[in-house]
């Protein structure tokens, strides 16, 4: 018995042992897939009845967050080492991101509240370009590129993500260089023959990182230039039509932010930017990348500081955040913003907290805004939530939430008239956060309910 | 509509409440000493024991994952590396090979760092897993940040218990290890906060996780730890590197390691009729710069068959 087993091993054990002469040289083949990413879902209602409604602030960039998503969205990647040979790496990333509105068990991803994006395709070159001191990095394909948040309030101040190609973390002795060139594109449907006929817009960004300015301190500035890129075919369509394209469509932001870390156990970061023209509109976010459009001027000015730091050792933290926004468009379009947040945690053990976020905006719009309320507007949020995560702190996930938010804001909720489409329009409150279920002409209004949060990835 | 509100927001507040004064009983609270003061409390702590054939050990049961308790409270023994507490399990009677995955997870700017002694049957070291051999291990939303090694352990004469402690060179080094702001960023594709990363001291306590495996139904596992495994080291290779614990940071396991674990892996899944092991485990100890295990592992079949 036992010669037969062995009789039938030893062309087996031969077999291997002659395939074995080839393997070294696939021994560093081996990929080791790296999974990561970001998740929210949940189910909430409105007192009074109708699914959960979020309150956002019309003409607001953001809202205050806890309690007050009323989406599911998730990012999930997938990334690999591909390559690690005498101090050079090759990583390839990739991230698809999905929204739904959280209202069914099967929802297409292709519904008007529900959407899949590709949000990342690239590839790092660490130490690839001979010559430049050691840890810079060529990088190439689409990606999310050195994207500045307040998580607070999911506000995005710097994020030129997209394609593009770049050269990052040049250590020069005092901080790091960074240089990339990424591509937005627009539609100019009301003017080109054809609106799929696309406006390439170019964004070149340069950043200063990581300058050493005092103890636990340290500055980043930066530069975005943007602009249309336009061919021959559209200059002359836009010559013939004598529409001005020539300053409309460029733009430039400037950084400067400084972080301080050992911050009360925790970090501060206060930002200074200001943008023009074509890198800002009236109505969206002004993130440093070109806008896809030709006739928006203006300028922009915006001080943020934002932090996390904990007030008593391992049991109460406090994340907080002040922004204030004047977009000043010359066709009056634009509008002030100013908004503040807190957002104390007690935590009663390593697993259980509770939560309250305050959250306020206020809107002071220009004399031409359309699409909301014209005059001044302001909305308070605060939230009340039960949570359970996967240690303390306020950046630690997984984290289950059950949660109660209250809102207040001035005038009606939403114009009376609905739009020619049927839907709410706003006026005090944004439509565009999720269900509108609170009465037009409401100035309150509480919602409650569950949600999850999770990131990860190694 | 108001008053309603304020009703339903203050019985909001009553249940979250509620929900708290619930959560005053202990519950999953993880206590961890300051550095500072165990190390206070590890010098005025009575050696439990005379000899390392004195320790208290457990018996290890295999295929589970156990939290060891290293804290004040567990026993402390003057190893001639250094005082320490401790954990010491006498292996199970098998001789089947077990591989063994060692956590120490990183809390509030500290860390176990842990060494792994291999004792005979008569007590004696023959084998050691010191903290160098840990890898630092980035938290992942799965887990935490920590120190990981996995090692292989064939019982018998040679390798009959395993205690589990910290020496004094590793008690002086430090773990730099990624904040969750910077994993946070990492993920999200957002700017990595700047300045350098937290430092956590290495404690005489900490929170440590001992999960062993047997080889034979350890298919599934296999692979992984094959890739990232330390070498149970003898201890006389071991001795001569101590100074390397001095190091701040923790950094891979050493390349050079020898052949002796993979032979005894070797001669172990023969024992057990698993040529499959054996040559996988070839494969790997060439691949690792043990050249001739190959043809010493040919050789050994030649020898066996008819």
């Amino acid at each position: 018995m036992r010669d037969s087993r062995q009789f039938t091993r030893r062309p087996l054990l031969a077999a291997l042992i002659g395939a074995s002469c080839v393997m070294p040289a696939l021994a560093h083949a081996d990929i080791n897939p790296n999974f990561f990413g970001y998740a929210r879902s949940g189910i909430g209602s409105t007192a009074g009845g109708g699914s959960q409604t979020c309150f956002k602030a019309a003409g607001a960039p953001a809202k205050y967050r806890l309690g007050n998503e009323c989406e599911t969205y998730a990012e999930l990647g997938l990334g690999a080492n591909l390559f690690d040979q005498q101090g050079t790496t090759f990583d390839f990333a990739s991230r698809v991101a999905y929204v739904t509105s959280q209202s069914n068990d099967d929802e297409s991803l292709k519904g008007d509240d529900n959407n899949i994006a590709l949000r990342e395709m690239f590839v790092t070159g660490t130490n690839a370009v001979s010559g430049l001191p050691d840890g810079s990095t060529l990088w190439a394909g689409k990606r999310f590129y050195k994207r500045h948040d307040i998580h607070m309030n999911d506000f995005y101040y710097w994020d030129v993500s997209g394609p593009g190609v770049g050269i990052s973390d040049i250590d020069v002795g005092t901080g790091k260089l960074n240089f990339a060139w990424v591509r937005s594109s627009g539609s100019d449907s009301d003017n080109l023959p054809d609106e799929d006929q696309r406006l390439s817009d170019d964004t070149v960004d340069v950043r200063w990182t990581d300058i050493p300015t005092n103890p636990g301190g340290s500055l980043q500035l930066g530069v975005d230039y943007g602009r249309a890129s336009l061919s021959d075919w559209q200059k002359d369509y836009y010559d013939d039509a004598g529409i001005d394209y020539d300053e409309g469509d460029k733009g430039w932001m400037g950084t400067i932010e400084h972080t301080q870390s050992n911050w009360f156990g925790g970090s501060n970061t206060v930002a200074l930017q200001y943008a023009t023209d074509g890198i800002i509109t009236s109505n969206g976010n002004a993130v440093g990348r070109s806008t896809g459009s030709l006739e928006q001027e203006g300028d922009m000015w915006r001080v943020l500081d934002s932090g996390h730091v904990w007030l008593m050792p391992d049991k109460l933290d406090l994340l907080y955040a002040a922004i204030y926004e004047d977009k000043n468009m010359d066709d009056d379009s634009g509008r002030k913003w100013f908004s503040a947040g807190v957002r104390p945690v007690y935590y009663w053990n390593d697993i259980m907290s509770t939560a309250m976020e305050l959250g306020y905006d206020h809107i002071e719009p220009q004399s031409n805004v359309a699409g909301y309320d014209g005059g001044d507007h302001h909305l308070t949020k605060l939230t009340l939530a039960q949570q359970w995560s996967a240690g303390r702190g306020a950046m630690i996930r997984p984290t289950i939430r059950l949660f109660a938010t209250y809102a207040k804001w001035s005038g009606d909720a939403y114009e009376e008239q609905l739009s020619a489409e049927g839907y709410r329009q706003a006026h005090a409150l944004d439509t565009g956060s999720g269900p509108n279920n609170v009465d037009f002409n409401d100035t309150d209004g509480l919602t409650f309910g569950a949600q999850m949060e999770v990131w990860w990835g190694s | 509509m108001p008053q309603r509100h304020i009703a339903i927001l203050l019985s909001g507040l009553a249940l979250t409440s509620l929900a708290g004064c619930a959560s005053l009983v202990p519950h999953g609270d993880t206590a961890v000493t300051p550095a500072k003061q165990s190390q206070r409390a590890l010098a005025q702590a009575t050696d439990c024991c005379d000899t390392l054939a004195a320790l208290p050990y457990q018996s290890l049961a295999v295929g589970e994952s156990q939290s060891l308790t290293l804290d004040t409270q567990a026993p402390m023994h003057r190893f001639e590396d250094g005082a320490s507490y401790f954990q010491a399990f006498e292996l199970p009677r098998t001789r089947e090979p077990l591989t063994f995955k060692l956590t120490s997870t990183i809390a509030k700017d500290q860390v176990f760092a842990p060494t792994v002694l291999i004792l005979d049957e008569d007590f004696q070291p023959t084998q050691r897993v010191t903290s160098d051999k840990f890898d630092y291990l980035s938290p992942n939303g799965f887990a935490g940040a920590r120190l990981g090694a996995t090692f292989d352990i064939t019982p018998g004469p040679n390798a009959t218990y395993m205690v589990i402690y910290s020496n004094e060179t590793a008690r002086q080094g430090t773990t730099q290890y990624e904040s969750a702001e910077k994993v946070y960023a990492r993920v999200r594709g957002l700017a990595l906060p700047p300045g350098p990363d937290p430092i956590a001291e290495h404690s005489a306590t900490g929170n440590v996780t001992l999960e062993s495996e047997s080889r034979e139904t350890g298919g599934g596992l296999l692979t992984p730890i094959l890739g990232t495994r330390s070498h149970a080291d003898s201890v006389t290779e071991t001795r001569s590197a101590t100074a390397r614990d001095k190091q701040a940071s923790q950094s891979s396991a050493g390349a050079s390691t020898p052949d002796f674990d993979y032979r005894r892996m070797i001669n172990a899944a023969l024992k057990a009729d698993d040529i499959e092991l054996a040559m996988q485990l070839a494969e790997r100890a060439e691949r690792e710069g043990h050249s001739g295990t190959r043809a010493w592992l040919a050789e050994r079949l030649r020898s066996v068959s008819p």
